[in-house]
């Protein structure tokens, strides 16, 4: 499903973030993307929703290179894919209901099915008391809870999450990493950054390791520090 | 595009509105302090032009007639002067009737002449263009029985020459606010829009186009425009009636006219609002293309 061969990305500051990275992920994978800051995390979940473009190499998503995708079809890609940050990025003027919609509205969706899909979504997440407040309003479990719904809410084959629980307390983040499971077992695949020891020890996945640029370990169910 | 989806952009553009309220505060002001001083110097350029048309249209020349060309002369006189090219109208006025309008003018001080009258037969003439006066007076000049030709020729000169000046000055003054405006309106939509660029981020992230994300800015730019034109419109239609019944009891006397109100602040009104409206649009478009490129 997703094909990585040989890519790098440089920054015009002329760091190396990646150096030839070849990875296979397929159709309703859970992967942990582990390493220490500055390893090329973040980096190659940023390639994978073209938020920055690979240098060289190819990005095949079911068989079309989004590194040689152009522009203008990148809202089209992104479709395909919920992104969930560890800073949730919700849109504060909206409330939680019209943050989850807004994803809908996008791709000009029917507003009866809207209206029944974020009901259905929250329900999922457990936030259909709070449809009416702002992001403000909430605390920093139900922000991400929100962050993960508008994720969800059309029904991505992909959820590509960079460090989801990286502001949460631990019983929080088990809360947001049974969410993930949840949508992983209706056969979405996941894709997580994250440096967070226990969770990627409590709940085993695939994990890859990225360290100076390069995958050093792929495991089909390691623990954090195999 | 779809009505729904446009009807989905008005209402996003309301709220944004509403909840960056101190920012469309800030934008309104600007439009509205902007279109005033374009309502302003627009009302004084296109009445100044219209005083300096009244004045071009009042300019006279006066052909005094030798006291020796008796009246039925003065008439043929009349006739060939009529014939003239550029010629639009002539008027014969006899001593006597120029003698009664100099009275009723400066008083009865002057009726000691009722026994000798010092003045002269007239014709007025009036060229067809203001600007043909001075030939029109040159071939007046070679008609026998003409005394003299009186027209102010270094005046119309200096009129026409300050006309002139005017309505370019005016019309620069005018391009340069309306440049103000944009320019004033488009950083102020900008600072919006950077103030919001992480919502922008956002829309991009859930797969929204460049088109999508860039349409609710450009409607909020239209409705700042519309919004800002509103105290200016008013402001204006109050000031122009009030100055209009004021500044016309003293010109109507010396034939000029203002332009009257009615159809003047129509037409100064609509002006005002799609103006406003299309720099809202075009402030808002141009700022918001800056944000939404995609890598």
């Amino acid at each position: 499903m997703i094909e990585m061969k040989k890519v790098v990305k440089k920054y015009a500051t002329g760091n190396v973030a990646l150096k030839g990275v070849s990875v296979k992920i397929e159709q309703g994978e859970f992967v942990y993307v582990v390493g220490a800051s500055g390893a090329g995390k973040s980096t190659f979940i940023k390639l994978l929703y073209r938020e920055e473009r690979a240098s060289s190499g190819a990005i095949f998503l079911d068989g079309v290179d989004i590194v040689k995708l152009p522009s203008r079809k990148v809202p089209y890609l992104r479709r395909q894919m919920g992104v969930v940050f560890q800073d949730f990025k919700l849109l504060p003027a909206k409330t939680v209901y019209e943050n989850i919609a807004y994803a809908l509205e996008v791709i000009e969706a029917d507003t009866a099915y809207i209206k029944k899909r974020v009901h259905t979504v929250l329900k999922l997440v457990g936030l259909l008391e709070k449809a009416k407040q702002f992001p403000g309003e909430l605390s920093g479990g139900e922000q991400q809870r929100v962050s993960i719904a508008r994720a969800f809410v059309n029904k991505p084959r992909i959820i590509i999450a960079d460090e989801p629980t990286g502001n949460l307390d631990p019983d929080t983040t088990m809360s947001i990493m049974r969410l993930f499971e949840k949508i992983h077992a209706e056969g979405t695949t996941v894709i997580m950054a994250t440096h967070n020891r226990d969770v990627v020890d409590r709940l085993p996945h695939r994990v890859i390791r990225f360290a100076d640029g390069k995958i050093v370990h792929d495991a089909l169910r390691g623990g954090y520090s195999e | 595009m779809s009505s729904k989806r446009f009807g989905r952009h008005v209402r996003d553009s309301f709220q944004s509105l509403l909840r960056n309220r101190w920012m469309a505060f800030a934008s309104i002001g600007a439009v509205t302090v902007t279109l005033i001083l374009v309502g302003v110097f627009l009302s004084l350029l296109v009445n100044v032009n219209k005083v300096a048309t009244d004045f071009e249209n009042n300019v006279e020349i006066k052909v005094l007639i030798s006291n020796e060309v008796a009246e039925s002369k003065a008439i043929e006189m009349q006739q060939s002067i009529l014939k003239l090219r550029h010629v639009d109208t002539v008027r014969y006025v006899t001593k006597e009737e120029e003698m009664k309008e100099i009275v009723t003018d400066f008083g009865s001080d002057l009726s000691l002449f009722d026994q000798e009258n010092p003045l002269q037969n007239v014709i007025y003439v009036k060229a067809e263009i203001p600007s043909e006066t001075a030939s029109v007076a040159q071939q007046i000049q070679t008609i026998q029985g003409v005394d003299r030709v009186l027209y102010g020729k270094g005046q119309i000169d200096q009129v026409f020459e300050f006309v002139r000046i005017a309505r370019l000055i005016g019309s620069l003054f005018i391009v340069g606010l309306v440049c103000m405006a944009l320019f004033l309106i488009s950083n102020t939509i900008k600072v919006t829009i950077t103030a919001r660029r992480h919502e922008i981020e956002i829309m991009k992230l859930v797969g929204a186009t460049n088109h999508y994300v860039r349409m609710p800015f450009m409607i909020e730019g239209a409705l700042l425009g519309i919004f800002g034109a509103i105290i200016p419109m008013i402001v204006m239609t109050w000031g122009y009636t009030q100055l209009y019944e004021q500044l016309m009891i003293s010109l109507r006397g010396q034939g000029f006219t203002l332009l009257e109100p009615n159809a003047f602040l129509w037409k100064l009104n609509t002006m005002l609002l799609i103006m406003s409206m299309f720099i809202g649009l075009l402030g808002s478009g141009l700022s918001a293309h800056k944000f939404v490129r995609v890598k």
